[in-house]
């Protein structure tokens, strides 16, 4: 009953009205079929990572290689089209349309669980098993992350670095926004893009950037080349070793992803802030109020959940920093952070069980955070 | 029709992508092995000598067609690797073999992966000799004593210190030393050593002195420089070592890493104070103790070469001649700016300290193991020595000039070596091979936590001039249960 045009007509014809209540086998023969087809893109997948094995293997024969590479690549896919297409319309048409959905979302939710939710689950295992996952532990690795010092300043740093950063992003932002949205059209958008070109930046990349401008040099290995040590003596100063300061390295490390995160804020919040009706603004302004008490009084409130959005946002980057840290300093003289540790315990000194317990710690941080952010954006989409 | 046409347009062009996929890991696998005899220029070089030596048999014959095949995997690449792949190319011309070599930038990880895969290497050379054990602990790797190896022998020629790295669990033997680096070296420079009529000291206690003269004499002795962003420290923990073999010989050594001895005992108290007479002598260090952290490896020897010289001198590995700055063109031996001297005696003990590549044997075909004998041979190790194996190798050199291996063998000739710099650590490394002072940077020995990390942050506190007691105990307290 399949025929290639068949296919056409499936695909253009509207839902149908929900099934009425079939017989049982009908049922169970559709929810297989749901299974099934949810399962061949998976397969294909898993067909594919064979291969590529068997490609990348130095010591094959590169015909053969090419020969398999076609078969298994046209094959595969061919595989992939023939069997979603068969399994699909050999259904009765009502069936094929509830099936139809799950053949397109199948293979997605299926993978999703398998990068996301047994990764997940995996990690909490391994954050209650000892340093080689041999023996479980209970919650042990916890207790060390909460009692022993190096932990300790990790933590604390994170959270300093979680209430900090997202403060000047936001603040920054907010600023240049609302300063901005006051200056000529072309000169806004020139002062905008400059603002959100370190954006563009990558972490590491701003990290080399940062590096030069906190460079030092002691007497003897030439002159400073680092912007604000050249500022620092100019002053009239000794140079400093920035990056070395016990506490205010953290500072500096913070710096770089203000400036890199700012002009994210700054975007996002200055299209909020074009979105605020002008008859508000100018009643207030026809009222008598000044400037900052239409900023205060109108415009914050206005963009509230913007604001709440972006600060999450930053919030959660702010968290998981990684890149910075391990660039600049590695960790050392008191500037670890969470996720720079997590790595460290994980890969350096094999410690699995403490590293995949920080990752929990991050998770379970990250959480509430998402949830509030999504609730929120949901809320904003609902009211638009 | 046309739906089908599209749909064939589709499938085709990931069929390409797949293909391509495959095409580029092949490509990436290869071209280490591909490029790397064409890379290797002095191909012509690298040819005749051992034409030239076939007309001369071989001594004993004994490597003639081995006929060995499988693969090597090692840490080497750039220059280094080409060298390597150089001496493989050689050996495999010379015994009608069929050996290929990988090397990589990210071997450890790599050869974990491939190990926990199922997929090993037949043949690997690892710089981390604390590594072999878990493999062959897990039942990967073929002991020594069941492939032949003559376990007396090598600990005789090969270094006892470096043959026990290897002995796991089970009483066996699994590592095989093939070439050392040498790090208990100390730079210096020449003119300013005979303007003034310094000379080398023989003692620890000579080297304190010379300091003060040079101080004395208006001159800033020392160059310093830990910094190598999150591995800064790594620098100092040479100093520790090199003070504390000299101090408690290999013995105790021995015991310091495997945490026998704590880390906060007296005896490394007194390392570490030992140390402090130079790094925190009045004067000593050029920008002062406090800021060595802050000086970058790669640029600590810079003052040497300005004029007049920032400083005279440098302890430094014996690597330490690739980042010196191109100015004076400066290649070991061959200028006469930069000599060297080895670290001096404390209480009429030396030693050497280094690192270096050991060979671990995944699958051991009979080729294979006679392969591995012949290379930690006298003669094969003259071959991986230079680029013309000091026009005394039986077999020549392994054809990349500027690019030398010490031995790991006590009875290698240090003439295999070209420069002067080379020969002069080759003499102290296979002295220290055959007397039983070779130890390993004890900092690699130890678990990461302590090694790459906490020792790492002690040399940058003791820098900064923290009390030394405090510091140790810091580091026992994060040594790992």
């Amino acid at each position: 009953m399949s025929t290639p045009s068949l296919m056409k007509d499936e695909v253009s014809q509207p839902p149908r009205p929900p099934a009425q209540p079939g017989s049982r086998d009908n049922r169970i023969s559709v929810w297989l079929l749901r299974i099934l087809s949810a399962l061949v893109v998976p397969a294909v997948l898993l067909l594919f990572f064979f291969t590529f094995e068997f490609l990348q293997d130095p010591r094959t024969n590169k015909a053969l290689q090419i020969v398999v590479a076609i078969i298994v690549g046209v094959g595969g896919v061919w595989l992939l089209f023939w069997a979603m297409d068969r399994l699909v319309s050999a259904l009765p048409d009502r069936a094929a349309a509830g099936v139809r959905p799950f053949v397109f979302a199948g293979p997605a939710l299926m993978l999703l669980g398998f990068y996301l939710v047994y990764p997940t689950i995996d990690t909490i295992i391994t954050s209650l098993r000892s340093a080689d996952g041999s023996e479980f532990v209970g919650l042990d690795n916890f207790i060390r992350l909460f009692t022993e010092s190096t932990y300790l300043v990790s933590l604390r740093n994170s959270v300093i670095w979680a209430i900090i950063v997202p403060i000047f992003c936001v603040g920054f932002g907010l600023a240049v926004a609302t300063l901005a949205d006051l200056l000529p059209r072309r000169t806004e958008a020139v002062v905008k893009s400059l603002i959100f070109l370190p954006m563009a930046v990558s972490f590491v990349g701003a990290s080399v950037v940062f590096f030069f401008m906190y460079t030092f040099r002691p007497e003897g290995f030439g002159e400073q080349i680092g912007l604000l040590n050249a500022i620092w003596t100019t002053l009239g100063n000794d140079p400093v070793d920035w990056l070395r300061l016990p506490f205010w390295n953290n500072l500096f490390l913070m710096a770089i992803l203000v400036w890199t995160q700012t002009g994210f804020a700054m975007v996002i919040l200055s299209s909020a802030i074009k979105g605020v009706p002008d008859e508000l603004l100018e009643a207030a302004r026809i009222d008598g109020a000044s400037e900052w008490q239409v900023f205060r009084k109108i415009t914050v409130p206005t963009i509230a959940s913007t604001i709440v959005v972006v600060w999450t946002t930053i919030l959660i980057t702010t968290w998981k920093v990684y890149d910075i840290v391990a660039v600049m300093t590695g960790g050392r003289d008191g500037t670890s952070v969470v996720a720079e540790r997590m790595v460290t315990e994980f890969y350096t000194f094999r410690n699995e069980g403490i590293g995949a317990a920080l990752a929990v710690v991050l998770l379970v941080v990250v959480l509430p955070i998402l949830i509030i952010n999504i609730r929120r954006f949901q809320e904003q989409e609902a009211t638009r | 029709m046309r739906r089908w046409a599209r749909l064939l347009a589709l499938v085709t062009a990931l069929a390409l992508v797949l293909a391509a996929c495959g095409g580029d890991g092949d490509a990436t696998d290869t071209t280490p092995a591909g490029t790397d005899a064409p890379a290797t220029t002095p191909d012509g070089e690298e040819t005749t000598p051992p034409e030239g030596e076939e007309t001369t048999p071989p001594p004993d014959g004994e490597a003639e067609q081995v006929g060995a095949s499988f693969a090597l995997f090692g840490a080497p690449t750039g220059t280094e690797g080409d060298a390597l792949q150089g001496f493989i190319d050689v050996y495999n011309e010379v015994t009608g073999s069929s050996i290929t070599f990988r090397g990589s930038t990210d071997f450890e990880n790599e050869l974990r992966i491939a190990v926990d895969g199922g997929n090993p290497p037949d043949v690997a050379a690892t710089p981390q000799p604390a590594s072999i054990c878990a493999f062959a602990n897990q039942g990967h790797l073929v002991a020594l004593e069941d492939m032949g190896f003559d376990i007396a022998e090598m600990e005789a020629n090969h270094s006892k210190f470096w043959m026990d790295l290897g002995l796991c669990d089970d009483g066996k033997h699994y590592g095989i030393p093939w070439f050392p680096n040498y790090k208990s070296v100390v730079f210096y420079h020449i003119p300013t050593f005979e303007e003034n009529g310094y000379e080398e000291p023989e003692t620890y206690e000579d080297l304190v002195a010379l300091s003060e003269q040079m101080v004395a004499d208006g001159l800033t002795p020392w160059c310093f420089g830990y910094g190598a962003g999150g591995a800064t420290g790594w620098a100092g923990t040479d100093w520790i070592e090199d003070i504390f073999l000299r101090l408690h010989g290999a013995e105790a050594y021995t015991q310091w890493f495997q945490h026998e001895i704590p880390f906060n005992d007296p005896m490394v108290v007194e390392a570490f104070e030992t140390y402090s007479q130079i790094l925190h002598g009045e004067g000593f260090v050029l920008g002062g103790a406090q800021n060595v952290p802050s000086i970058v490896v790669e640029e600590s020897p810079a003052p040497m070469f300005q004029d007049p010289p920032g400083c005279v001198m440098l302890k430094q590995g014996s690597f330490a001649s690739n980042f010196f700055p191109d100015a004076p063109e400066y290649e070991p031996g061959e200028e006469e700016e930069i000599g060297v001297f080895n670290f001096p005696s404390i209480d009429g003990n030396t030693g050497a300290m280094g690192g270096g590549d050991t060979i671990i044997v995944f699958n051991d075909a009979p080729e294979t193991v006679q392969a591995i004998k012949d290379w930690i041979s006298p003669d094969w190790q003259c071959t991986l020595a230079s680029a013309s194996g000091g026009g005394i190798s039986p077999y020549g050199g392994h054809g990349v000039a500027g690019v030398e291996r010490l031995p790991a063998n006590a009875n290698t000739d240090p003439a295999c070596l070209e420069s002067e710099a080379g020969q002069t650590f080759a003499e102290a490394i296979t002295e220290a091979l055959g007397d039983g002072s070779f130890v390993f940077d004890a900092s690699d020995l130890m678990p990461p936590e302590i090694g790459q990390e906490a020792f790492w942050q002690a040399m940058i506190d003791h820098a900064s001039g923290a009390d030394i007691q405090e510091i140790v105990d810091r580091v026992e307290a994060a040594w790992p249960q």
